[in-house]
C-alpha cells in the first residue's frame, strides 16, 4: 500500500513536474527519460504526479452558469447598467488593471510574434522548407515537448484553437517530439515534429477544412538540400519536410497518413 | 459610451467563456453565489476593457480578470485568505516539495474518490489552489498561469509542486475504502 521512500531533491521534484505536463525542453525530456529508467524513486514519482493529473481529469466536473447569471451577464452594456458601471468610482480602477494585464500578456507574446513574422510571401516549399529550418535554428525545435500525442493535441487545441490528429510513430523508428507554431503566409500553423535517428522531420498542418485523405501520391518538391513531400489529409494539407532520404519520408509520410485516417 | 460594436465583442469574444470563467471564480471563492459575483463583476471589467481584448486568446484574457476580481472579492471579503498568499516564502529546500511520507502508490492515487479530492483542492491554501487549478482544470501552460497569477514561472513551478505533494499526501491519509457495491 504505502511505503517510506527516500526523499527527492526539489529540482527532481520540479523536474517531474514539468515532465508530466509536458513543459519539458526537447533535450530536457530525453535527458529526463533516461533518469526515469535508471531511477526508479524519480519513475514513481512521475508515477504518481501522472496518477494525480489523471485522477484530477476524472474529478473535474463544469457546472453551467446559471439562466440568472447569463441573464445578469446578458444585462451588462445595455444603456443603464453601463452608466451606472462607469459613474462608479472603481471603474478607472479597473481599465488600469485590464490594461496591465493586456500589456503583460502583449510583452510575453511580443517575442514570439516577432519570430513569426513572415517578410513576403514565398512559394509554398520554401515556406516549408522555412519552417523546418527555423525549427532547426530555435533553441529548442519544439514549444510542447512531449512524446504522449494526448499532450500535444491540447496544447494545439489551447494554443491555436484547432488541431491536426496527432500520431505518434516511435514504433515505426519516428518518435513524436512534440509541437509548435509557426507562420505561412501569414496564417498560424500547427507543426508536429518527428525524430528519426539524428534527423528532425517537421509536418507542417496548414487548415483546409472538410479536406480528406484522397490517397494520391505526396507532391515532391526539395530545395537546400530539404525534400517536402505533400498530401491531403484530414481537414489539413500537410507537408513533411526533413533531410532524411527521399525514401524514408515517403515511407514515414505512408505509415503517418495510415495512422492519420484512423485516428 | 455601450455602442453597438462593443456590445457585440462583448457576445462575440467573453460571453462564449462564461462556464469557465465560472469555474475558475467557484474555486476561488469556493462559494457558488460568491463565485457569480465576481463572475459578473468580471464580465463588467471585461466589457469595459473589450477593445483592448486583442481576440487571439479572449478566454484567458477574461480568466485573468475572474482571476483579479475573486482577488479583490477575496481582499474585502476573506482578508485572511489574502494575506495568508503574501506570507508564502519559497519552500525550504528538501522539506517543502519532497514527497510526503508514506507515499500512497500511483495506483491509488489514480483511484482517488472524485468528491474526496475535489474536497482536497478547496483546502489547499488559495496560492497553491489558485495555479494548480489554472493547470489542471483550465488546462493552461505554465507561461499561461504565470501570466494570469502574476508570478514568475519558478514560482508557478515550485506552487504546483507543493500543491500536488498536498494533494498526494491527503489522498494518503484520507483515502476512502472503495464502496464495492456502488
Amino acid at each position: 500500500m504505502t511505503e517510506p521512500t527516500p526523499a527527492l531533491p526539489d529540482s527532481d521534484v520540479l523536474l517531474a513536474n514539468a515532465y508530466v505536463d509536458g513543459e519539458l525542453s526537447l533535450g530536457d525530456v530525453a535527458a529526463f527519460e533516461r533518469r526515469l529508467a535508471a531511477e526508479p524513486t524519480l519513475a514513481a514519482a512521475a508515477k504518481r504526479l501522472k496518477a494525480l493529473r489523471a485522477a484530477l481529469r476524472a474529478s473535474s466536473q463544469t457546472e453551467p452558469a446559471s439562466a440568472a447569471l447569463r441573464a445578469r451577464v446578458a444585462k451588462i452594456g445595455s444603456p443603464a447598467e453601463t452608466s451606472r458601471v462607469l459613474r462608479s468610482a472603481r471603474n478607472y480602477e479597473w481599465r488600469r488593471l485590464a490594461a496591465a494585464i493586456v500589456l503583460s500578456a502583449g510583452v510575453a507574446s511580443f517575442a514570439t510574434d516577432l519570430l513569426l513574422k513572415w517578410p513576403s510571401a514565398p512559394a509554398a516549399s520554401e515556406a516549408i522548407v522555412a519552417v523546418h529550418q527555423r525549427a532547426l535554428l530555435a533553441a529548442d525545435p519544439v514549444e510542447v515537448a512531449s512524446s504522449d500525442r494526448h499532450t500535444v493535441k491540447p496544447w494545439f487545441d489551447r494554443t491555436l484553437a484547432i488541431s491536426p490528429p496527432v500520431a505518434d510513430l516511435a514504433g515505426d523508428g519516428f518518435p513524436l517530439v512534440g509541437g509548435r507554431i509557426d507562420t505561412i503566409d501569414g496564417r498560424r500553423v500547427p507543426v508536429l515534429i518527428y525524430r528519426h535517428r539524428a534527423h528532425l522531420v517537421s509536418v507542417v498542418a496548414i487548415p483546409d477544412a472538410g479536406g480528406r485523405d484522397d490517397g494520391a501520391i505526396p507532391a515532391r518538391a526539395s530545395r537546400d538540400g530539404y525534400t517536402v513531400l505533400s498530401w491531403r489529409g484530414p481537414d489539413f494539407r500537410f507537408s513533411a519536410v526533413s533531410d532524411v532520404s527521399e525514401n524514408e519520408l515517403a515511407e514515414f509520410v505512408e505509415k503517418l497518413r495510415r495512422v492519420m485516417t484512423a485516428l | 459610451m455601450a455602442d453597438a460594436r462593443q456590445q457585440r465583442r462583448f457576445q462575440e469574444l467573453i460571453a462564449p467563456h462564461l462556464d469557465t470563467a465560472l469555474s475558475l471564480a467557484r474555486w476561488l471563492t469556493r462559494d457558488p453565489a460568491d463565485a457569480e459575483d465576481v463572475v459578473q463583476e468580471a464580465c463588467l471589467r471585461a466589457f469595459n476593457a473589450i477593445d483592448q481584448c486583442t481576440g487571439e486568446n479572449p478566454r484567458g484574457w477574461l480568466l485573468a480578470i475572474v482571476r483579479n476580481a475573486a482577488f479583490t472579492w477575496l481582499a474585502r471579503n476573506r482578508p485572511k485568505q489574502v494575506i495568508a498568499i503574501d506570507s508564502i516564502n519559497t519552500p525550504e529546500d528538501g522539506e517543502v516539495l519532497a514527497d510526503p511520507q508514506p507515499t500512497p502508490e500511483a495506483a491509488l492515487i489514480e483511484k482517488a474518490d472524485a468528491a474526496m479530492l475535489r474536497e482536497a483542492v478547496a483546502r489547499l491554501p488559495l496560492a497553491f489552489r489558485e495555479v494548480l487549478v489554472l493547470r489542471e482544470f483550465q488546462e493552461l501552460s505554465y507561461r499561461e498561469v504565470a501570466e494570469i497569477a502574476r508570478v514568475p514561472i519558478g514560482t508557478v513551478m515550485s506552487r504546483l509542486a507543493r500543491a500536488r505533494a498536498l494533494l498526494i499526501a491527503d489522498i494518503g491519509r484520507l483515502k476512502r475504502p472503495v464502496e464495492v457495491s456502488s
